[in-house]
């Protein structure tokens, strides 16, 4: 009897093609637009990367270097925003002497226009940007009182949280290595002026951590520079407590002793700053890690839409969610035109005073509605409940709102024209509607795919009514802003509806 | 093309030579048809006769490939055009998340029934089908025999002079069964015109006025019951002579079988059969038993259509 049941069952799954598909593509369709999104699978190559925009006030060549390190790391893809009013030379020294000009400074007010246009482009995870105080070299830092420290500014629009810690320790790592490279460099010229290769060499292993780091030492970059600037080197550590360790001998050649008391920090005084000794430059480098950020560097991340929105990114969620329930209430609620063609109610209407066109245009209405009023309550509660500021952007809200329901209606019943039965469009709507949802950033973040699947994503509702929600809640655009998302929505409509009433006429040939 | 005899009264609604292709098949041949005011016409056939299509022609939900389908005006006087129709699918074509009260107005407007003159019209209609008192029940919850009644209600609110039913009591119950054709012959009362479909043969022998016999696509015969047992069989009763052994002599009128053990003669009437009685009286015959058997439309229809199986 068990094995006659269960004969039953596959007998039945053998003879509905519906269900074959709902039991087996449906997963594998799935897992296919999940794996494509976080692996490699469709997205390869450089549209995995983090995408960092560039923004300087001026070009200095410590920016430049900066800039260098970002792009040699294989993790981050980045590009310019604006090259600066100069443009960047390879030749680093030409920048040394850097004397600010007044009409190679790119003002707050157009950083922060071209910012807000890369943000909104949506081309970008991040953007860094270096104000018109930032230092040539590091020795600048010691330079003006009123400077303390490299300020590097990471502009987000709070989508890719990922985005930020990375570039934060990439930046940070920069520095890190600009200073121990410094260091390493004034150490080395220590060691080889007193001709004491192997207690220098025992030193440098202690004193900053690694071969790496030394290598650095050797790079005539930056931090030869830095050196050159110094005094003599017994005059520079006078005023430490282990100046002791440090003799120089009949030759005038300093060289280290005692070097298994290396101190863990000292200080270093630079030439410019012999008249105005109060202020160093600190720099801890054994036993501290080199990533450690400090005070010469303050690493600043600004999300400009948080300074004005509570909670923009909930926004998002709702819309997200809301178009995915759209999409399938007005499916369900076209399915209503199969009921009706199965029951012989549609036949009934028909003989009466209403035609087609009254049928097609009243459901694709009532849809069209219901779907306004399904997205509204969403936001309604988004509103009330997390504070998306929904008042400050009823007109962009209700453009939206209007364009992604005629679309979805459009949408939702040239399905039910398309399908034969109620269990038909149950099964393949849910195919494409969870499909859809998924390349279309309903499911997942669309800032978490790879380029190509973003474009991919334009191909359905979710994505165009997703963006264009993202330009009201988050960047908060006006809704002139909204014409292209809009105008694909409502020519979806158009074209979707249009298709729908031609292929409702089956309905009257039965 | 198959002719109906010539009605007295001028029809509401008129096929001539007809003709429909319906998914590849020839469905209607040249079906011509006249339906007269306050005529229960019932038309019978096998499956696939093509009678669901002809009603989807008459309603207009198919145009046919030839041939025309007139309805004709209410009055002759009244130029506002065609006399209206209503038509009740075979399934419960109701909404039934609504109540009855709620199906009866949203039909009611899509006819363009309304204000008070829909209310008006609910209220007779729920007292013509029997519903009154379930007025606020959902369709759903409501009985075989009352949804089906619901089904026709919904179809008559705006008084329509033809009314097409596709096997309106299919699964009811012998009194709604009654009750639907007491709802109709008030309807034909009142001057409509009604049209159904059904396979109760003993619903279109009993209460439909002219019955249409379809097959293959055609009108294969058409009349009263009689007309069609005349026009098919030839008399509507039977008397069967059965005898033990083979009789031999001669009986006027009666034709014998092979091994002249059974006879029959056709009657007219069963008012003929004392008749038959007394001449085998005189004809000293004594049969071992003798069988009357009145024909019905099962035999028309078997005679007409065959005994094969259409599907």
């Amino acid at each position: 009897m068990i094995l006659t049941i269960l004969r039953i069952l596959f007998l039945r799954l053998r003879n509905n093609p519906l269900e074959l598909l709902l039991v087996f593509v449906m997963p594998v369709i799935f897992f296919s637009i999940f794996a494509a999104i976080f692996s490699n699978g469709i997205a390869t190559g450089s549209d995995k990367k983090v995408r960092v925009g560039w923004i300087s006030s001026r070009d200095t060549a410590l920016g430049f270097q900066l800039r260098g390190f970002l792009e040699r790391n294989s993790s981050l893809q980045c590009s310019t925003l604006h090259a600066g009013n100069l443009a960047i030379s390879e030749d680093v020294d030409s920048m040394q002497e850097d004397k600010p000009e007044e009409d190679n400074i790119l003002d707050d007010a157009t950083m922060a226009s071209r910012i807000s246009e890369a943000q909104k482009s949506g081309r970008y995870d991040l953007i860094i940007k270096l104000p018109a105080d930032f230092p040539n070299d590091l020795a600048h830092l010691t330079d003006d009182e009123n400077q303390s420290a490299c300020k590097v500014s990471l502009i987000t629009d709070g989508q890719n949280p990922m985005a930020v810690s990375m570039v934060t320790s990439i930046v940070s790592g920069f520095f890190a290595q600009k200073k121990a490279t410094a260091a390493a460099g004034q150490l080395m010229s220590l060691g080889t002026a007193g001709g004491d290769g192997e207690r220098v060499n025992g030193f440098r292993g202690r004193g900053i951590g690694g071969e790496q780091s030394m290598s650095g030492a050797r790079d005539q970059n930056r931090g030869d520079r830095f050196f050159d600037a110094l005094r003599e080197p017994t005059d520079i550590f006078k005023d430490d407590e282990n100046h002791h360790w440090l003799r120089t001998d009949s030759d005038g050649v300093t060289s280290v002793h005692r070097i298994s008391v290396v101190p863990s920090r000292w200080t270093i005084v630079p030439m410019q700053q012999e008249a105005n000794s109060a202020r160093s430059l600190e720099t801890v480098l054994a036993e501290q890690p080199l990533s450690d950020v400090d005070d010469a560097l303050s690493i600043t991340v600004e999300n400009p839409q948080a300074a004005t929105q509570e909670n923009p990114r909930i926004a998002m969620y709702a819309a997200g969610i809301a178009v995915l329930f759209l999409l399938f209430s007005a499916t369900g609620n076209a399915a209503a035109l199969l009921e009706e063609a199965e029951s012989g109610t549609l036949d009934r209407i028909l003989v009466s005073q209403a035609g087609l066109f009254h049928i097609v245009s009243g459901k694709w209405l009532g849809i069209l509605l219901l779907g306004c009023l399904q997205i509204t309550v969403m936001f309604l509660w988004a509103e009330a409940v997390f504070k998306i500021q929904l008042g400050q952007h009823v007109l962009g809200f209700c453009v939206m709102t209007f364009s992604t329901a005629a679309a979805t209606a459009s949408f939702a019943m040239l399905l039910a024209t398309l399908c034969k039965s109620r269990a038909q469009l149950n099964a393949v709507s849910v195919v494409i509607i969870l499909s859809m949802s998924a390349v279309g950033g309903s499911m997942i973040p669309r800032f978490a795919m790879s380029d190509r699947m973003k474009e991919f994503g334009k191909w359905t509702f979710n994505a165009w009514a997703l963006d264009g929600y993202q330009k009201v809640f988050w960047y908060q655009s006006p809704v002139s802003s909204l014409k292209t998302e809009v105008t694909v929505l409502l020519g979806s409509a158009l074209v979707l509806g249009l298709l729908t009433l031609i292929l409702s006429r089956r309905w009257k040939r039965g | 093309m198959t002719d109906l005899s010539a009605p007295t009264v001028a029809p509401v609604l008129t096929l001539e030579n007809v003709r429909k292709k319906y998914r590849g098949r020839e469905a209607l041949k040249g079906i011509s048809l006249e339906l007269l005011p306050g005529e229960l016409l019932g038309f019978f056939g096998p499956n696939g006769a093509g009678k669901t299509t002809m009603i989807r022609c008459i309603s207009g939900l198919l145009r046919p490939d030839s041939g025309r389908i007139t309805r004709h005006p209410a009055t002759k006087s009244e130029s506002s055009g065609p006399i209206r129709l209503g038509l009740v699918p075979q399934n419960l074509a109701v909404y039934p998340d609504l109540t009855v009260q709620q199906n009866l107005e949203v039909f009611g407007r899509l006819e363009g029934v309304i204000g008070r003159q829909l209310q008006t019209r609910i209220t007779e209609v729920l007292e013509w089908a029997a519903l009154k008192d379930r007025t606020k029940s959902l369709a759903k919850t409501l009985s075989g025999g009352m949804q089906r009644r619901l089904n026709i209600a919904c179809s008559v609110l705006h008084r329509p002079g033809i009314l097409l039913l596709d096997e309106p009591t299919v699964g009811v119950d012998p009194q709604s069964r009654e009750r639907i054709y007491a709802m109709m012959e008030e309807l034909t009362a009142q001057g409509a015109a009604v049209l159904l479909t059904t396979h109760q043969l003993e619903e279109v022998e009993t209460h439909c006025d002219r019955i249409v016999v379809m097959d293959h696509g055609t009108i294969v015969a058409s009349g009263t019951l009689s007309d069609l047992v005349q026009q098919t069989i030839g008399q509507p009763h039977r008397v069967i002579l059965r005898f033990d052994l083979p009789y031999t002599k001669q009986l006027a009128a009666f034709t014998f079988d092979e091994s002249q053990t059974s006879a029959t003669c056709a009657i007219r009437s069963m008012k003929e059969l004392p008749q038959v009685l007394s001449v085998l009286k005189q004809l000293d015959c004594e049969p071992s038993q003798i069988d009357v058997r009145s024909y019905g439309l099962q035999d028309v229809f078997l005679e007409l259509t065959g005994r094969s199986l259409r599907e």
